[in-house]
């Protein structure tokens, strides 16, 4: 794809997906509320 | 490049800028509402305003250029720098911005003279490092400023500094984090919109992507690899994975700890934002960036065809952006629109590092250090005062550079990682981390970069980045030296919710 050898869009790809579901599961379980100290 | 058009959108721009620090400054009552906007940054303003913050003056100029130079192995870059402003949400906002709430804290010195039980040494060390390194990061964005100015209308160097700096600082001291915050968000949103018209063109018109990575191939395969093997057989071929570990580490903690980024999350109105925040401006920033870095690519495939020529100078990389954007558009209508995206993005970091540097000196080191019983009216002078020297200290080492400029520029992110990241990090993850380990963590960040930094520049190459062997030595102190004095009260640490966790269950 994009004449990019395999390893390289495999490498970026992968990187993105995690950064992504990362940030997508970050945004599920912060709950942001402020706690009473 | 200079017209009657793109001076008429220029001066419309910067008219602009100063008719929203106008508006803003009639919301500035007190010292709160001039540091942090009165706290009240709404969810796009500040994940704008974070974007802004850490896409710094150069964006356009060097991450084309790195593009142009190295090809793929440098496209970590398009992830580790939007990932700066996601890491200071999550790793240091989500927590800092909760305990703010209760404690008021106005800058993130507050929190760690707070945290340290040292309201004057620990507040002082990380006030006045902030400054230096935010004057020296500072320089350098005034020096992009002046290039792009000069490069659209042939005017002289100094004449390019001195209109920039006189519309910033003006929006900027009467305006205060509002105009800063407001001004940002209209320039984030020109720069967004701006690459997401032109890079394509320009990708477009150099063949399209697949075209373009067939003649980076062809230069070198290796240009269109994830790394470039170890160890480093061309000036061009650094990216090897080891500098890429350090690189990403640099990028992603050193300029998410930086005064100017962190301490936006102390304006935002609410925690709730820092949900989603860092996956959208994650999202936004590296489409922006991933779009530049290939506008690089297309440009060298054009030279490499013949079809562009750019400047024979040593810096000819940082031409690449600009030239790339003339030769698919020669239009003027176009230049004219091109001119403001490039101030746009040029301008947000400058104005909010201004703030930053009146910010620290007038609450950190005149009210909470030469003088605690000054009224807030005097506080807010202080920091307008500031904010003014800011631009005058800056503009004079742009227009007459010491020698050193360029060295200590490319040290700036480097000094951020390794002063900040580690006493800020055990502040909000470490119970054992005290006021004595911060103090030998930021020293010995601040001497070990020096040193690492000189050694690297001056006697021999590293072969990772000089910062990761000064942020090392910092944790290393900070471990020693608090793990030697007793810990902080126990108080302190329930009332700062320091531990190994970013919310309370």
């Amino acid at each position: 794809m994009f004449g990019l050898p395999l390893n390289t869009q495999l490498a970026v790809g992968f990187v993105l997906i995690v950064c992504f579901g990362l940030l997508i599961w970050w945004g599920l379980h912060f709950r942001g509320d402020e706690p009473d100290v | 490049m200079s017209d009657f058009l793109t001076i008429g959108i220029i001066a419309l721009y910067g008219i602009m800028l100063i008719g929203i620090g106008s508006w803003a400054s009639k919301k500035i009552h007190n010292t709160e509402d001039y540091i942090l906007a009165g706290r009240s940054l709404g969810f796009w303003v500040f994940t704008i305003l974070m974007v802004a913050s850490v896409c710094s003056g150069m964006t356009l100029v060097g991450v084309s250029g790195f593009g142009y130079a190295s090809g793929w192995p440098g496209i970590w870059e398009q992830i580790f720098v939007p990932l700066a402003a996601s890491f200071a949400i999550i790793v240091f906002g989500a927590k800092l911005h909760a305990v703010s709430k209760n404690t008021g804290y106005m800058t993130v010195e507050d929190y760690l003279a707070h945290r340290y039980e040292s309201p004057r040494t620990v507040r002082g060390l990380a006030a006045v490092a902030g400054i230096v390194v935010s004057l020296i990061y500072l320089v350098g964005q005034y020096t992009a400023i002046s290039l792009v100015l000069v490069w659209l209308f042939e005017i002289p160097h100094t004449t390019a500094l001195i209109i920039s700096a006189v519309i910033i600082t003006v929006y900027t001291v009467i305006g205060g984090m509002y105009a800063v915050s407001w001004t940002t968000l209209i320039q984030g949103v020109i720069l967004i919109v701006g690459v997401l018209i032109m890079a394509p063109l320009v990708i477009i018109s150099a063949g399209g992507l697949t075209h373009i990575n067939e003649v980076l191939a062809s230069i070198d395969p290796n240009m269109v690899q994830p790394f470039y093997p170890s160890p480093v057989y061309a000036g061009y071929a650094f990216c090897t994975p080891e500098f890429l570990l350090s690189f990403g580490i640099l990028l992603m903690v050193g300029l998410a700890c930086a005064p100017h980024v962190v301490n936006n999350i102390l304006a935002a109105k609410e925690t709730k934002f820092f949900k989603w925040s860092p996956l959208v401006a994650f999202g936004i920033y590296a489409v922006v960036m991933f779009l530049v870095k290939f506008t690089g690519f297309g440009v060298r495939a054009l030279v490499e065809e013949g079809k562009l020529l750019l400047p024979a100078t040593v810096n000819t990389q940082d031409f690449a952006f600009m030239y790339g954007i003339e030769y698919a558009m020669p239009s003027m209508m176009v230049w004219a629109f091109f001119a403001v995206i490039v101030l746009a993005a040029v301008m947000s970091t400058t104005d909010r590092l201004m703030l930053t540097i009146g910010t620290l000196f007038s609450w950190d080191v005149y009210r909470n250090l030469l003088k605690p019983d000054a009224p807030d009216r005097e506080v807010l002078k202080v920091s307008q005062v500031c904010v003014v020297i800011a631009a005058v200290v800056s503009l004079y080492l742009a227009i007459n550079p010491p020698e050193m400029l360029a060295w200590l520029i490319w040290m700036g992110i480097g000094v951020m990682l390794a002063t900040f990241a580690v006493p800020l990090l055990a502040a909000l993850y470490w119970r054992r981390a005290n006021g004595a380990g911060a103090i030998a963590s930021m020293v010995a960040g601040l001497i070990g970069s020096g040193i690492f930094g000189y050694y690297h520049q001056f006697v021999a190459p590293l072969p990772v980045h000089f910062s990761l062997f000064a942020l090392i030595i910092s944790a290393l102190a900070m471990i020693v030296f608090s793990l030697m004095t007793p810990k902080n009260s126990e108080e302190v640490l329930n009332e700062t919710l320091t531990g190994p966790y970013i919310q309370p269950k």
